[in-house]
């Protein structure tokens, strides 16, 4: 396991640098000059040759491309062409934003999506089956930035129960204040959490839901569910610990997969609930060209997608030992 | 009863709502913190890398420029400069206001001034707006509270360019200390509210000055929150989770305007959205053709279609509230735009394209599709094009077009030199300045001539005669200028909006 868990690393690493040869080669490649985003094309031409010679953006672009691969060895991520702050901070301040949202969008799914799933699967073809299945299709047909403003309508407007927009405390230090015995910095990320988090869950609670469904419905039928219950196991044993443990493997295959895209494709979600992710930023830095930045974040989005992966296969095997890794 | 699942779901979902409802309601208004919500969050608080105005209404709560812009009649007042002379067409003399000091403790004084302006138009500082002050020769600081600028060349705008926001007067000691690189991040400044924190692409907040030299606020705390979706703005205005919500849109006002507790405020704006045509290039090169296709667009029709009562009609290049301007009445007139276009060799029309932003100005894109609709009419077909940002800023300083482009322009001084200047002299064709390459002679000369003196009606006049001169040329066609519309919670009181665009809430104060 070990060494399937080293050589995964290793090809990860290979992938993140093609990675970066892509994403440079793109964003150099789009027409747009960041020197004139942040000039707004007002400056003399010799004002804005000196402005991309401090930037080394007047280096021929593989020159450029060695230049950022030697900093970022060292950990140097460069620094915002826009704000000037270290790319390195930005990113990870904002990634805790992100990974905050999509950590709780996924609980809230798996939450609603999982037992929705099993009730449909024991209640195959029945009133509830077929009510729980078009409502999966219809989280998952929902435009999320409608569902966002409906949702702050009448959690916030019509009852005002959930703040419209922001980020309350950070997770993690809300969690170290707890321990420390106060309770409010956690309600408060908590209320600020749940409809940005809502929002972005009942889109996947439709994946989710029905891949329960049918993967609970395969397995249901197999023979040794069928000796489970006639063994006189109460039916609550032979669908959580008998069931839904064979059927597991591609819900978390699914779950692992979305929660990926969930990292990099909550930008909806962010603008809607003005939440301070990375989604949003990385767009943002496309739109003024900001170089360092949509570099430092897709690094960020790639690393943290290949590592979703790799814990989501980790995790077949701890899910079913019969799962080996040469 | 119910199965094991779904009682788990309904757990979960009380726990949830529960989880909501036992912490704290929405916040009650505080009496001395303003929330204000607006669309983007500033780039920078470092006056001298200022472009774009949400960082230019921070920099102008933390930081004094020497003289002000009065809100209603644009014309220029003291500030941290209690009075001046000119000692002769180009040399200034101002008295600097005693007992004022840096939120960071030294006195301000001409010292101060020197090295503030200095530094934004040092070439080594790289400042893309540093031609705002490049009028400027010398600053000598004569004494403590005297500061003498001398200028290259009579400069008759140079006092409205002192209000710019790039002039504000920085703390010496701060920006020695921050570098270049710093002092966006931690300005400090003369100003009525010192910089607090900046959570960037959140909010920044300021609290208030206790040591400014003026009348103190009433505020102890201002938050400028950045939310850029507009409903999403409206409905922290509803929740009262800000106080003011800016850059607002005429949809968003129509339905703010029915809700109780809700004050809509509309402003004038300084700003046109106009369609500049290439006149270096074929066809509309030919004037006749300009004025075809001005006669061709009913900005009438476009203002009420897409903008209801949320946009002015211009009447001319420059809007006619600007001091030197002039109202030109619109014609709308098809017939006689064909037989113009017929004259000038284009009977059946021809095909040309229509260059736009999306998302700079409201309905910038819309504008340009009903524009090209309407030219059809008199067979110019205009195939539009749409950029995105960093495209278009590309596309105007490539100068690639050899049809029309969508643009729009402000004047952040008030004063009608920096409208024309930039606009429609024929040295300023780069960039988003003169987009449509405009050279006139005559005109050239006017401008000239309004700049080099510093005399209020010979400058006017000048204007008033070159604004005659392009409105025969039609360079561009003026297509609407928008209204500022601001959405206060009841017990905001004492906003004044400004024509330039700067929103400064110092005078505001909440009256619960």
């Amino acid at each position: 396991m070990f060494e399937y868990i080293v050589r995964r690393l290793a090809f990860s690493v290979v992938t993140l640098v093609g990675m970066t040869v892509l994403i440079f080669l793109m964003i150099h490649l789009i027409p747009g000059d960041p020197v004139d985003v942040m000039t707004r094309g007002e400056a003399d031409e010799a004002t804005k040759q000196m402005i991309r010679k401090d930037l080394g953006l007047d280096q021929p672009l593989f020159l450029q491309y060695l230049t950022y691969m030697g900093h970022l060895i060292r950990g140097d991520l460069g620094r915002s062409l826009r704000t000037h702050q270290p790319v390195s901070l930005e990113v990870l301040r904002r990634a805790g934003a992100t990974v905050e949202l999509a950590l709780f969008g996924m609980l809230i799914s798996i939450l609603i999506a999982v037992p929705v799933g099993i009730l449909s699967a024991t209640r195959p073809y029945s009133f509830v089956d077929y009510a729980s299945m078009v409502a999966s299709v219809l989280g998952l047909s929902m435009p999320v930035f409608w569902l966002g403003i409906l949702l702050m309508l009448l959690l916030s407007i019509q009852f005002p129960i959930f703040p419209a927009l922001g980020r309350g405390e950070p997770l993690f230090s809300s969690v170290r204040l707890l321990l420390g015995g106060q309770v409010a910095p956690l309600a408060d990320s908590l209320r600020h959490l749940f409809l940005p988090a809502a929002t972005l869950g009942f889109f996947n609670v439709g994946f989710i839901a029905r891949m329960t469904r049918s993967c609970m419905l395969e397995v249901l039928n197999q023979d040794y569910v069928r000796t489970a219950r006639s063994k006189g196991l109460p039916e609550r044993i032979v669908i959580y610990k008998h069931a839904l443990r064979n059927a597991l493997i591609p819900i978390v295959t699914v779950v692992g997969m979305q929660f990926g895209f969930l990292l990099g494709g909550a930008v909806l979600t962010e603008s809607v609930f003005a939440w301070p992710g990375l989604g949003r930023f990385i767009v943002e830095s496309i739109l003024t060209r900001d170089y360092p930045f949509i570099q430092g974040g897709l690094l960020f989005f790639g690393t943290a997608f290949l590592i979703v992966n790799l814990l989501t296969d980790c995790l077949y095997g701890l899910i079913n030992p019969q799962v080996r890794y040469e | 009863m119910l199965s094991r699942s779904l009682r788990f779901l309904l757990i979960v979902i009380g726990c949830s709502v529960i989880a909501g409802w036992t912490t704290t309601g929405i916040a009650a208004p505080s009496s001395s913190v303003l929330q204000v919500g607006w669309g983007a969050d500033p780039t920078t608080l470092d006056p001298a890398f200022q472009v774009d105005t949400p960082s230019g209404c921070v920099i102008r709560h933390v930081m004094d420029t020497l003289v002000d812009l009065d809100p209603s009649d644009l014309t220029v007042k003291p500030l941290l400069a209690k009075s001046w002379k000119l000692l002769d067409d180009k040399t200034y003399r101002f008295s600097l206001r005693e007992g004022v000091t840096f939120q960071d403790g030294p006195p301000f004084n001409a010292e101060a001034v020197k090295y503030s302006l200095e530094r934004y138009i040092a070439p080594e500082t790289r400042s893309p707006r540093a031609w705002y002050l490049d009028c400027i020769d010398k600053i000598r600081a004569i004494d403590d509270h005297t500061v003498e600028i001398s200028l290259k060349y009579p400069f008759g705008p140079f006092l409205a360019h002192l209000t710019y926001f790039g002039a504000a007067i920085v703390s010496p000691k701060s920006a020695r200390e921050s570098g270049l690189k710093g002092f966006g991040s931690q300005p400090v400044g003369t100003g009525p509210f010192r910089f607090k924190e900046w959570k960037r692409g959140e909010e920044v907040s300021l609290t208030r000055n206790e040591s400014y030299w003026g009348k103190a606020s009433t505020l102890k705390e201002i938050r400028f929150k950045a939310i850029t979706e507009t409903s999403t703005r409206t409905i922290a205005l509803e929740t009262g989770e800000i106080d003011m919500a800016l850059d607002l849109f005429a949809h968003d006002a129509d339905r703010l305007k029915k809700l109780p507790g809700i004050n809509v405020m509309t402003s004038p704006n300084l700003r046109t959205v106009f369609i500049a045509m290439n006149t270096k290039a074929k066809p509309f090169d030919d004037p006749r053709v300009r004025e075809a296709v001005h006669l061709a667009t009913d900005t009438e029709g476009l203002v009420k279609t897409l903008f209801g009562e949320y946009a002015l009609v211009p009447s001319g290049v420059m809007p006619s509230f600007l001091a030197g301007g002039k109202k030109f009445p619109k014609e709308y007139d098809i017939k006689k735009a064909k037989d113009l276009l017929a004259k000038a060799g284009y009977p059946d029309g021809f095909k040309t394209e229509l260059w736009t932003c999306v998302g700079r100005y409201y309905q910038d894109k819309e504008s340009a599709i009903f524009v090209a609709n309407q030219l059809e009419k008199v067979g110019i077909q205009a195939s539009v094009k749409v950029f995105e940002f960093a495209a278009y800023m590309k596309a105007l300083v490539d100068r690639k077009y050899t049809g029309m482009v969508l643009g729009g322009w402000g004047s952040a001084t008030g004063d009608a030199d920096q409208y024309l200047f930039p606009n429609f002299h024929s040295s300023q064709a780069s960039g988003n300045r003169n987009m449509a390459n405009y050279s006139n002679a005559e005109v050239d000369r006017l401008i000239e001539l309004a700049r080099r003196t510093a005399d209020r009606g010979s400058r006017l006049k000048a204007y008033q005669r070159a604004l005659e001169i392009i409105e025969e040329d039609h360079p561009w066609v003026p297509l609407y200028i928008p209204t500022q519309v601001f959405a206060l919670k009841n017990y905001v009181k004492g906003f004044v909006p400004r024509l330039n665009e700067v929103v400064l809430v110092d005078s505001v104060s909440l009256g619960n």
